[in-house]
């Protein structure tokens, strides 16, 4: 049992007691997240059908054109960032973002080992084995700013053995397992012993007025004129604790969307489900925001070399990973894969409609004077950025939300070939992370890599 | 006129109070004050790490003219012009550190054990050296949301038990009436938030209880009010903080009420909620009275429920916890075994509370008595004798043994695997017993260099840190010269006099406030800090530290040197501790800025 599950444990959820000597929870002692900034991170593999000095590669078929303000008119169709067109005004799409260190043996996993870490791939192992050698920014985050909670760690698709995870690194070549079953994923996050029972509403009813009889008795206390500033922000702590418990206690999935959960969960082995698989995890993640239970989530879409057949209009593609060098085969070498561009393209077009399927659902919770959306941050990347290359130049990084106005909006900016430890910097320092001298964090990744944040992100 | 009478009355009482304590003083004896406080953090051996005047802060009294401090005065308990302290403010909601709310809900719910759900609970920040830094202790969203739970757990607990229900809520006769069922809450109340309830939180807590079977899954109308009624109890601000506001008294300052004062001695002395008899005495308003104040906390340090405290303080001091699950080289130490550490913290434990409890000792007595407890498996790695299991007091041989320091806790806990640690050993004499201003170690120290054949552990480290090296300044000057002086035992505690086919050398200098002092081994240096002011005022202010909750301030320098000068006299801890829970800054807060007197 962890941290979030003990929240909801608090609202009754677990209604046997056991006896005396069995009553302490075995619960990891752990700061709790509340609703606060956040950030979600999707990461897609086999890069992206972009502009590249490829011959394999064609025109530029997922950036806009030009640098400057977004709109959704100035998104051309044909370019697979159109999928998120409706949300042009809350994006920031960052090109000239590299990864610094070459594979050691495979680009995959060499891209894997750095998307989230800006650390250099481990020698031994090497080739599809290496690993990161420092830890990735989720868990940085989480480490820093919700220390003994961890990072919710979500996939979605098959993980064939090749190259299972690459995303989130607890420590150099500590890599993090990711959960492929989102109705796992969430009896875990909710603690949910079973999904048909929910909170006892009696003990919601009692929890609710005990809650009032607590506030009203704080509210007393705060309203004396004799207070210091600490104590009042003590006070304030406590009361505003109560409401961010009440939040938490009361996350849950609607009934329809639960039993949808756990019936499609059951076939998250199956590579045609990888779609619904992953709105499911992406519900979760935008759910656990909502309710101030995690402060970051990743969801790694399909393996290490995404090997994923998709379907479009009725057409069964290739292997993803065989599309991404347009080819039939792992390598460079084979019989072409006719239209294999254009099917790259769909396939990245069919990402970014998981990641608008996120922005829809942040959208939908209010916050404030705005959405969630607006709270935090979510994110989709990817391992490598040119298909066929296989290669770290140019990176696609797709944001949205400004984590509570601390990043541009509707914007496309050039970042001019900076490493990717700049970015996730700018991340981390987003969310509130710091750095060693309490400034923002500007230090993640590599130590051999350029300080810094990316200035043309920054509102 | 009311608080003016309240004002004076503490003023003389207390007084008297701080009199009587100082009988066997020969001219130390104290008068409250209250001034405006100046927050300012304060080594704990009294002096102010900014350097400071140390009588800075002490000013001149609301009724006439303070003396400059120190400790003059005549002590004849009357209208004397005294020293007076100057008080420090803190937090008004000091919250229940993890151990307190344990012991506070065996105790308000009169379980036979505490509950043991903390256990689970997010953890306090660190920072705070006795875990009880009120300044620090909030509650956080994870910490409201583990108080919840348990809360909820403990309500079901006792309100589905008909024993555990009748002990805390009584059913007498029939009938469930407003009035009936108003007596209980008071009382319950009463305990819980540690005060009488006003009748607005009765009639609050009773609007709950008639709802409570519409609020629990309970069917029993009167248990399912007491489930819902001890949920909110034990989330209560009231419970989970000793809230302490105080009243102003006519010179402004804000002087804790008799059931402030209650809780505070009560969390102070048994880390507990007060008894029946605590609540009486503050019913009766005895403890606002020096004379009272003064005699409850004789007996509370008496009880023995003190002893769970100041066997703690004496843990965290000492650093006992470090002993717990050491390991040493087996193929050094084949003696060494893994039931080993728990006989060490266990005879280190009985030993301090031999002193401070049966023995009433104080300071001098832990640093230079020379005898322990031990059973046959200990008493062979002191070289005496004794059979079995059981612990016996036995006398140590006094050329190698005086004292804590002595002992195999700290000796072996301050030691690596093979080899001892001189090192280590200083640094924990120079911050725990003499409270002296190290600075922080510099980054990226390099190791000892390799041992060279033949040579001892002091040649090596002074090779490394002592003169002529970048680390004699702290190493040379304070850390080595305490270190060494344990020299004469192994890394798990054992005595010897040769060390690597040569002669111990356990010779030294320190340099303390009152001068450079030289010893020849454990016993003679151990005798040194026995009679060092510094060292008996760095014990004061960690008692302060722990007993109040907070650490010391500039304007508790008096107070520590009071209570420090005390230890030196040969007071016993206790003796100490009531000289710190009847002082002024024990029982009063400065009055809030801007108040004119």
């Amino acid at each position: 049992m962890n941290r979030r599950s003990f929240l909801v444990g608090a609202g009754g959820v677990i209604v046997a007691l056991p006896a005396l000597e069995a009553w302490a929870p075995k619960v990891a002692s752990a700061a709790s997240p509340g609703r606060g900034k956040f950030a979600i991170i999707l990461r897609q593999a086999n890069g992206v059908a972009q502009f590249g000095q490829d011959s394999r590669d064609s025109g530029e078929k997922y950036f806009p054109d030009a640098v400057g303000p977004l709109t959704a008119a100035s998104i051309p169709s044909d370019r697979a960032l159109s999928e998120i067109g409706k949300y042009a005004n809350k994006l920031l799409v960052v090109r000239g973002v590299n990864f610094k260190f070459g594979p050691n043996g495979c680009g995959h996993t060499g891209g894997g080992n750095q998307c989230l870490t800006a650390a250099q791939p481990s020698h031994d192992p090497k080739g599809n084995k290496s690993l990161a050698m420092g830890e990735s920014i989720d868990n940085r985050i989480a480490r820093e700013l919700t220390p003994g909670v961890e990072p919710l760690t979500l996939y979605a698709g098959r993980k064939e053995g090749y190259i299972n995870e690459v995303l989130s690194y607890r420590g150099p070549k500590m890599i993090r397992a990711a959960e492929g079953n989102p109705i796992n994923a969430y009896k875990r996050l909710f603690n949910m012993p079973n999904t048909q029972g929910g909170a006892d509403p009696k003990e919601a009813l009692a929890r609710k007025s005990v809650n009032d009889a607590v506030r009203s008795q704080l509210k007393t206390l705060q309203s004396r004129s004799d207070l210091s500033a600490a104590d009042k922000q003590r006070l304030d702590l406590h009361f505003s604790s109560i409401r961010d418990l009440e939040v938490a206690m009361s996350c849950k999935m609607p009934s329809t969307e639960l039993a949808n959960l756990e019936k499609v969960s059951a076939e998250f082995m199956n590579g045609d489900r990888l779609v619904d698989i992953a709105k499911l995890q992406l519900d979760i993640a935008a759910l656990a925001a909502s309710c101030g239970m995690m402060k970051v989530a990743t969801l790694q879409i399909g393996d290490g070399n995404d090997n994923t057949v998709y379907t479009v209009n009725g057409v069964r593609y290739p292997s993803y990973h065989f599309v991404s060098h347009r080819v039939e085969s792992a390598g460079d070498t084979g019989p072409a894969i006719p239209g294999a561009v254009e099917m790259h393209h769909q396939i990245d077009r069919i990402h970014l409609r998981m990641f608008a399927h996120l922005l829809d659902k942040l959208s939908s919770y209010p916050s404030g004077s705005g959405t969630l959306l607006d709270q935090g941050v979510a994110m989709l990347t990817n391992d490598l950025a040119h298909g066929p290359a296989h290669d770290y130049n140019n990176v696609p990084y797709v944001l949205a939300g400004s984590a509570g106005g601390f990043l541009k909006q509707g914007q496309y900016v050039d970042a001019g070939g900076v490493n990717n430890n700049k970015i996730l910097n700018t991340i981390g320092a987003a969310l509130g992370c710091k750095n060693a001298a309490g400034g923002p964090l500007d230090d993640f990744g590599d130590p051999s890599l350029e300080k810094g944040l990316i200035t043309k992100m920054l509102a | 006129m009311l608080e003016l009478r309240r004002s004076l009355i503490w003023r003389r009482l207390s007084l008297h109070a701080i009199a009587l304590l100082a009988l066997s003083a020969s001219a130390c004896t104290l008068a409250e004050g209250a001034f405006g406080a100046k927050r300012e953090r304060v080594g704990k051996n009294g002096r102010s790490d900014t350097g400071g005047d140390s009588n800075s802060n002490v000013g001149t009294g609301a009724s006439g003219t303070g003396a400059s401090g120190g400790t003059n005065g005549s002590g004849n308990g009357g209208d004397v012009v005294a020293p007076v302290d100057a008080l420090t403010d803190s937090t008004r909601f000091p919250r229940l550190t993890h151990t307190q709310w344990e012991n506070s809900v065996r105790d308000l719910l009169k379980l036979s054990a505490v509950p043991g759900l903390s256990s689970a609970f997010t953890t306090d920040p660190p920072g705070s050296t006795f875990g009880n830094n009120g300044e620090l202790l909030q509650v956080t969203p994870g910490l409201s949301g583990d108080y919840a739970r348990a809360a909820s757990t403990l309500a079901k607990k006792v309100a589905g038990d008909p024993a555990s229900l009748a002990r805390l809520f009584p059913r007498k006769g029939a009938g469930t009436s407003d009035d009936r069922t108003r007596n209980l809450l008071r009382d319950f109340g009463l305990r819980a938030y540690r005060r009488p309830l006003e009748d607005a939180e009765v009639d609050s807590l009773l609007a709950l209880w008639k709802n409570g079977t519409a609020l629990t899954d309970t069917t029993d109308a009167f248990a399912a009010g007491a489930e819902v009624v001890i949920q909110v109890a034990l989330q209560s601000p009231y419970f989970v903080y000793r809230t302490e506001f105080g009243s102003p008294g006519a010179d402004g300052v804000l002087y804790l009420s008799n059931y402030e004062l209650a809780s505070r001695l009560s969390y102070s002395l048994w880390n507990t909620m007060p008894d029946d008899s605590l609540m009486e005495a503050a019913r009766n308003g005895v403890l606002v009275k020096a004379e009272g104040l003064l005699e409850t906390a004789t007996r509370m340090l008496d009880d023995a429920r003190a002893e769970p405290l100041l066997r703690e303080f004496h843990a965290k001091l000492f650093h006992l916890d470090r002993v717990d699950g050491l390991k040493k080289s087996v193929t050094s130490f084949p003696e060494w075994s893994d039931d080993l550490p728990g006989l060490v913290r266990k005879e280190s434990e009985l030993f301090v509370s031999d002193v401070v409890g049966a023995q009433n000792g104080g300071l001098k007595q832990l640093l230079t008595a020379n005898y322990t407890f031990v059973n046959a498996k200990l008493a062979k790695l002191y070289g005496v004798t004794a059979q079995g299991d059981t612990f016996t007091k036995t006398q140590l041989d006094p050329s190698q043994r005086a004292g804590i320091l002595t002992r195999l806790a700290f000796l072996a806990s301050y030691s690596q695997e093979t080899v001892h640690d001189p090192i280590h050993r200083g640094v924990f004499v120079n911050l725990q017993i003499i409270c002296s201003a190290l600075p922080d170690a510099p980054p990226n120290i390099p190791p000892l260099p390799p041992n060279i054949p033949g040579e001892t552990m002091r040649e090596r480290v002074t090779r490394h840190t002592g003169p002529g090296t970048c680390g004699a300044g702290c190493h040379g000057t304070y850390i080595n010269p305490a270190g060494f002086a344990f020299e004469n035992f192994d890394a798990i505690g054992r005595h010897r006099t040769m060390e690597a086919g040569k002669p111990v050398n356990a010779k030294d200098s320190l340099h303390f406030d009152d001068g450079d002092f030289s010893y020849d081994g454990p016993v003679a240096f151990s005798k040194v800090l026995a009679e060092r002011p510094q060292v008996h005022r760095c014990y004061a202010g960690n008692l302060l530290e722990f007993t109040f909750g907070r650490p010391g301030g500039a304007n508790d320098r008096a107070l520590i040197e009071r209570a420090g000068q005390a230890s030196l006299r040969g007071d016993s801890t206790k003796k100490v501790i009531l000289t710190l829970v009847t002082a002024p800054s024990f029982v009063a807060r400065p009055a809030p800025k801007g108040t004119s007197i």
